[in-house]
């Protein structure tokens, strides 16, 4: 019976150990019960305001596609072909571009949860649960800041393409390469 | 089944127009549902509620100015015309702010007022 006790202890210690820092995460999405009430009282200005943001989204998302894919398809690639075919090293230039591609296709994974979350959001009465809707709120935030920063990793390596023909640039010898 | 045929034979019209129904509606709900598989339906702004925001997406009227040849000699000349048509193109992508995740905050939303606080904050 005691190496029972001994064994729940222990299991409970070390259970504890994994529980908390999950608690502690959990806390820091709950919301206090006056921003509840404040978000049930502002419920309909609350939704047409997240629902105007999700509707800009899908703008911002269509016109940030279409420059990163004439980058990509018109402009990387071309180039990356072109210095193949002049037997000029476009290995780090190849390497940018797969890595640009990469980081295009994850943004545009992650721009399809988000969508999803916000139309879940969407569909959530403020008024009814509005914890569960600032719940869903925080989960939109989350998949917000991941497209900022897929955006940043993608015009970082768009100012690195940028530099390595620099580089490309300075080592050819006036003429063709 | 002779029953079947005359019936069919005695009211072709009908019938056809039926089939003629019968293979929209399929082909109809085999093109949903690759529109909504693909995820195009998130991409879709000719849906009404973009009607006002249509003009807002870009033209991309750049297309036939800042298209690089894939075949031809490479020299430094050649490389500033890219990194012209690399920055002209580029501009826009690298000034935009997009995806600000301030914009859903509890502030910004009116969820928290000056009176009222997340009890993370």
């Amino acid at each position: 019976m005691k190496r029972f006790i001994l064994y729940l202890a222990s299991f409970l210690v070390v259970s504890g150990l994994f529980v908390q820092p999950h608690a502690t995460l959990a806390q820091a999405d709950t919301i206090s019960n006056e921003a509840l009430a404040n978000l049930r009282t502002n419920c309909g200005a609350i939704k047409a305001t997240v629902n105007r943001i999700h509707t800009n989204d899908a703008l911002v998302r269509v016109n940030i596609g279409q420059d990163y894919n004439a980058i990509s398809t018109r402009l990387m690639a071309k180039l990356n072909s072109r210095l193949s075919l002049n037997k000029l090293d476009a290995s780090k230039l190849v390497s940018i571009t797969n890595e640009f591609e990469a980081t295009r296709q994850k943004f545009s994974s992650n721009y399809n949860a988000y969508d999803t979350i916000m139309s879940d959001l969407d569909k959530i009465n403020c008024y009814d649960d509005p914890a569960k809707y600032h719940q869903k709120l925080v989960e939109a935030r989350v998949g917000r800041q991941q497209l900022a920063s897929d955006i940043t990793a993608l015009n970082k390596l768009i100012t690195s393409y940028r530099d390595e023909v620099l580089a490309v640039k300075a080592n050819l010898r006036g003429g063709n390469g | 089944m002779d029953r079947l045929k005359k019936c069919i034979e005695r009211h072709r019209l009908v019938v056809f127009v039926a089939m003629a129904m019968l293979v929209a509606s399929l082909l109809v709900a085999i093109s949903m549902r690759i529109y909504y598989t693909s995820d195009a339906f998130r991409l879709d702004l000719s849906r009404p509620a973009y009607e006002s925001r249509r003009s807002e997406i870009n033209q991309d009227s750049k297309e036939k100015n800042n298209t690089f040849d894939a075949q031809g000699l490479v020299d430094k000349k050649v490389l500033d015309e890219f990194l012209t048509m690399y920055d002209d193109e580029s501009k826009d992508a690298l000034q935009r702010n997009a995806f600000n995740s301030e914009v859903l905050g509890d502030k910004e939303l009116n969820i928290v007022t000056a009176e009222t606080s997340v009890s993370a904050e």
